[in-house]
């Protein structure tokens, strides 16, 4: 019975320890060191703030990372942490890049990053989202980098924050200091509407304009038995339980677009005061235009149950598809495959009655690359990051050859992050689309190319390999629509969490869920909707109002 | 049992048959279905085509999974754990099982480690302590982290020591008269007239160990390392909104792509191929048993 | 009896598991604490915030706490019934037959439901019980209009009761089949030769043999009273049936909660764990004083 006690004591004395260990450190000497470099500005040892100065001694960067294994394409047995890209780093900086833990999936990384923080077993550097960022600041675990950025960040990197103003440093900024280098979100991710062309063209339909033109569209998918099977089978749309958001193939956006609605954002209305968006009486306007459309059964009845809302999409049972310029990867390939005849067409529309298509800006930031406070290289990872976009850009003329033509994946690089423009997806669209009318694809980077050539082949052989399609489809048809002088884009003026969301905002969204689904399918009366707002002030929603318009003016 | 039966008794017969086979054929499509859909072209999966038979035959998902030596490697680590964890695992609850089985006359001080195991069984004081505890031990990426934090199955212990307590007392005093101490008895009594609870909870250990996943992820940093349902549930990705709200989009088209019904389903098959082996072997110990009475004077 | 030396031998037998319990188990509890604490993940657990029972406080403040609350103990009870009556029956129809090839088969097939995942399962449920799925159809048969099961509030918490039980039961059945083995040959023999009905032979001897088996299960499964199974409501809900089949973990999941408020995370644990112990030791206790019987 002793001997238990023992190694109990024994273990409790370790776990104290070993806690301590961490978190008691001094700062060391080569901490002391580079805020010594940094007070006497200009020393001898030119190297020192080059954003791309080597080390004169070999150090290390430990990295939690989250990279499938899986066709990676690499070659000669190069792996995900041994690789030319890690090789090519050690040479030009001495950092040797090594994986502290790696996961295959992004909910894999979620759970042994949430495991490593909460622990204080932690990586040099890692990636995390917006919530742990904040808590990694508050417990004081991650170096503060507004110095690293100031001094040892490139001018591409540091022209990639600028071109969005504040929007997205501030979002890493706490108390004047920049705690982490924030990935940015490409824009022009809204949903757009595709149709069918060919169901289009069987009925003999032009394509819509207006939002009443879209939905006499839908309501012949529905009656006139667009796939000629003889079923009264077909759709117009479907839809999701959730309605509408970011990033949801089969949400209502464009509709609610179209009749200035917006579902779940915070907007600034026309007194300057902030407003929640799904609270309006424009909503109440779109939810009975939703109801009338679904009790006349062109909506698809099953929407509210189904687990995967692109089922629908899959089988052709639908002729219209809201969802971003990239849903050829996803969901549509399954639909070409089963029925080749489908002709998907990418749309701006519905549009509003001044003519506009509105949507609402994306979140511009989600991730953030942090480093460990008790790192002793903060800048090395500005200098890694420096290195790797000179790399991905095709900026750096002795990193462009590496793994040339062998399709590798940009987030083989060290920092699976990404930092670019916000119309970057447009940007290469028109380089792609400027290649494409001269025909010549010479001046291209590697990936252009082999779009430029997928393009190609598609027009030789549409549909053929459903892979070229993809890339085809979405790179010019689809990323065409994302024009940005063809959008009006309704900002949203608090991306986050308040103090009282923490606590209310599930049971807000899930009244607003529940309330606004039953109104479209008619288990409640519209004017519930009037009865809604009214609750959700009470049930915290004023107080939220309050403090997001007070934690927007900062 | 070769006493000729009244006729309502073989009515009743022929009902329990009939029940019995309507409940098999529901237990059993659910399987089927998910045979189909691993063998099935994944645009038709995606359209929800598939019912009883696949649609597009292939093995592309198979292929994915017994793709390359990573497979069999965790395969391999799955093994081991089945073998060490359920080696531990049985060992641990016959030897706590039996004095726990003793009445608290016979053994003072029984109720108070009962209840420490009931109390254990039921509050956790979460991962993140477990997980120091793992590290400081310098358990982590070791096979032993994933077969000692659960290395007394407390359930198991319950059952097991409840069904000692259930054997005839006269076994035990016979025992005790030939002057036989308690591992004798527990050795050459109690345990060869518990095979059909042992194997009962071998199997419940072997299918605990077999299954999880979680542990894997967590305590191995590398995936050289993980066992195979680790393995295998990185394959397949669910998408969750939460998730999609911090992805790239080239993270969220890599993940739609890797999101795949088929694969899904092979994953299951090819998970549950071994359990399906293993169960018949077992479960002839707990349909039949021994005959009690042949061993009872 | 009880020698000094047979003692020691049973406190010998004990401690390799109890040194792991202890060292597994016991120690990690010291973060239970963080019920009691606002955690922010990454600091030392020792310098957290006390809060005392803000934890708790919070989770009663959760406007609809009565209805999540009622939800999820309604379906685990009805899950916690069903799932003992049905192996019992089920058992003690396997037991009947005396056929041992379709014995045998029988108890494989309808255990092998337990190893597929809510994901997979919850993907076919809501095929057939689409407005064209074969419940409807069937159902149509009879005149009835179609009925969307999933989003109504009537059906669904028996949705998620009865294809739970169907899950589990053959897996439940293996340990009642176990004890049915343990039961004592001549017992039956005897009752043979008094020409005791099959009835008769089930109530007096079959019951009584696997009854010590069904309390201790129906015991500890009172444990899981105030879980109602998160990963099956969860792929089965949507909206619509939030006021019948939203429960705890099911809010707490979408409060955002679980990936880093171990605080809360830890609190509703532990309020489960006390809930549990509660339970059991009453039980514990009625067994003792009214039947005679020590659980364990």
């Amino acid at each position: 019975m002793k001997l238990k006690w023992i190694v109990g004591c024994l273990v409790v004395l370790m776990l104290l320890t070993t806690a301590c260990g961490s978190s008691g450190t001094e700062p060391n000497p080569d901490t002391n060191q580079t805020e010594g470099t940094k007070d006497t500005e200009k020393s001898p040892d030119s190297g020192k703030e080059d954003p791309f100065g080597k080390y004169d001694e070999p150090i290390t960067l430990t990295l939690g990372k989250s990279i499938s294994t899986k066709n990676t394409n690499l070659p000669n047995g190069d792996t995900v942490d041994n690789n030319e890209y890690y090789r090519y780093i050690e040479k030009k900086l001495n950092v040797k890049v090594t994986h502290a833990w790696q996961t295959e999936t992004q909910e894999a990384y979620q759970q042994k990053l949430s495991v490593s923080i909460a622990s204080q077993d932690l990586p040099d550097a890692f990636i995390v989202n917006e919530k742990q960022l904040k808590q990694l600041v508050e417990a004081d675990l991650i170096a503060d980098l507004t110095d690293v950025y100031n001094k040892y960040s490139s001018p591409l990197i540091k022209s990639y924050y600028e071109s969005y103003g504040d929007r997205v440093l501030k979002r890493a900024t706490f108390d004047g200091k920049l705690m982490a280098f924030p990935g940015t979100e490409i824009g022009g991710q809204h949903n757009m509407t595709w149709i069918r062309q060919d169901w289009l063209d069987k009925l003999g339909l032009q394509p819509p304009k207006t939002l009443d033109e879209l939905l006499a569209i839908a309501k012949a998918f529905t009656e006139k038995d667009p796939d000629g099977n003889g079923k009264n089978d077909t759709y117009g749309f479907t839809g999701l339980p959730t309605l509408a958001g970011w990033n949801t193939v089969n949400g209502f956006d464009p509709i609610f677009g179209a009749l200035h609605a917006y579902k779940g954002q915070w907007l600034k209305d026309q007194a300057g005061s902030t407003v929640y968006s799904s609270t309006l009486p424009e909503m109440k306007t779109a939810l009975a235009k939703l109801h009338e459309l679904y009790a006349a059964g062109i909506i698809d009845k099953e929407f509210p149950v189904r687990k995967d809302s692109t089922e629908l999409i899959a089988a052709n049972k639908v002729g219209i598809v809201f969802g971003p310029w990239w849903i050829p990867y996803w969901p549509l390939p399954d639909s070409v495959k089963n029925d080749p005849k489908a002709e998907w067409k990418p749309y701006t529309a519905p549009l509003d009655s001044d003519g506009k298509f509105n949507t609402y800006d994306q979140n511009p930031t989600g991730s953030f690359l942090v480093v460990k406070k008790e790192y002793a290289h903060p800048e090395a990872v500005a200098k890694v990051l420096n290195m790797e976009y000179e790399g991905i850009r095709k900026l750096d003329p002795a990193a462009k050859d590496i793994y040339k033509d062998l399709n590798v994946s940009w987030v083989i690089w060290p920092f699976a992050i990404q930092i670019g423009f916000e119309d970057d997806a447009y940007r290469v669209h028109l380089e792609l689309k400027a290649a494409w009318d001269a025909k010549d694809p010479s001046k291209l980077n590697d990936e252009l190319k082999m779009w430029y050539e997928n393009v190609k082949k598609n027009a030789e052989n549409p549909k053929k390999d459903l892979a070229v399609w993809s890339d085809s489809m979405s790179r010019m048809d689809g990323s065409a629509e994302i024009d940005p002088s063809k959008l009006t884009v309704i900002r949203n003026v608090f991306f986050g969490q308040t103090k009282t969301m923490e606590l209310k905002w599930a049971i807000l969204e899930k009244m607003e869920n529940e309330t606004f689904l039953k109104i479209i399918l008619g288990e409640e009366p519209v004017d519930k909707f009037d009865s809604f707002v009214q609750e959700w002030k009470k049930l915290g929603g004023d107080q939220i109002t309050k403090e997001v318009e007070e934690a927007s003016k900062k | 049992m070769v006493r000729s039966r009244t006729l309502s008794s073989q009515l009743a017969d022929g009902i329990i048959l009939l029940v019995l086979v309507i409940i098999a054929l529901t237990s059993l499509y659910p399987l089927w279905y998910t045979i189909a859909l691993s063998f099935s072209d994944q645009a038709a999966a995606n359209a929800g085509q598939v019912t009883i038979w696949p649609s597009g035959f292939n093995l592309t998902s198979y292929r994915i999974i017994l793709d390359d030596e990573k497979f069999f490697r965790a395969f391999g680590v799955s093994i081991k754990r089945v073998l060490i964890g359920g080696a531990l695992n049985f060992l641990l609850t016959v030897i706590m099982a039996y004095p726990l089985s003793r009445s608290a006359k016979q053994f003072p001080g029984r109720n108070i480690y009962m209840w420490l195991l009931v109390f254990c069984m039921l509050f956790s004081g979460g991962l993140i302590p477990l997980y120091i505890t793992i590290t400081t031990l310098g358990m982590q990426n070791t096979i032993w982290s994933l077969v000692l934090p659960g290395a007394v199955p407390i359930f198991n212990v319950i059952l097991i020591m409840n069904f000692f307590r259930s054997l005839p007392k006269e076994l035990d005093e016979a025992a005790v008269v030939d002057g036989a101490g308690p591992w004798y008895s527990l050795l050459r009594i109690y345990i060869p007239l518990s095979v059909p609870a042992m194997a009962t909870v071998t199997l419940f250990s072997i299918v605990g160990h077999w299954n999880s996943f979680f542990d894997g992820l967590i305590y191995m940093s590398k995936p050289q390392n993980y066992p195979l349902q680790t393995y295998i549930q990185q394959l397949v990705v669910n998408i969750t909104p939460d998730l999609m709200k911090e992805m790239t989009t080239e993270q969220l088209i890599e993940l739609m792509k890797a999101s795949n019904k088929t694969l899904n389903a092979a994953k299951l098959m090819v998970a549950m191929i071994p359990i399906l082996l293993i169960y018949p072997f077992l479960q002839r110990y707990f349909v039949h048993g021994i005959v009690l009475g042949s061993v009872k004077e | 009896m009880k020698d000094k030396k047979t003692l020691f031998h049973y406190h010998l037998m004990l401690s390799p598991g109890i040194l792991l319990l202890f060292v597994f188990s016991i120690i990690p509890m010291l973060g239970i604490v963080m019920a009691f604490q606002n955690v922010i993940p990454g600091k030392k657990i020792w310098k957290q915030e006390w809060i005392g029972w803000d934890n708790f406080a919070f989770m009663l403040q959760i406007p609809d706490i009565k209805q999540v609350v009622l939800n999820t103990v309604l379906i685990a009870s009805m899950k916690i019934a069903a799932g003992i009556i049905i192996p019992v029956v089920f058992a003690l129809l396997l037991h009947e037959v005396q056929v041992r090839w379709f014995k045998r088969t029988v108890q494989t097939i309808v255990y092998l439901p337990h190893f597929m995942s809510w994901v997979i399962l919850a993907g076919i449920m809501v095929n057939i019980l689409s407005l064209d799925g074969i419940v409807n159809q069937i159902a149509g048969l009879f005149g009835m209009e179609p009925v969307m099961f999933l989003a109504s509030n009537t059906w669904f918490r028996h949705i998620v009761v009865w294809s739970d039980v169907w899950k589990e039961f053959g897996f439940g059945t293996i340990v009642y089949l176990a004890a049915l083995t343990g039961i004592n040959p001549s017992l039956y023999e005897a009752a043979e030769i008094d020409g005791a009905s099959r009835l008769k032979k089930l109530q007096y001897i079959t019951l009584p043999g696997i009854m010590p088996t069904i309390i201790l299960l129906t015991t500890l499964s009172l444990g899981n009273v105030l879980n109602a199974g998160f990963d099956q409501i969860f792929n089965l809900y949507n909206p619509l049936v939030y006021s019948s089949g939203d429960i705890i973990d099911t809010y707490v999941y979408r409060l955002g909660l679980v990936q880093m408020q171990y605080g809360l995370a830890t609190a509703v644990g532990l309020l489960k764990s006390v809930v549990a112990i509660l339970l059991i030791a009453i039980s514990y206790r009625l067994a003792y004083k009214f039947a005679n019987y020590r659980i364990f």
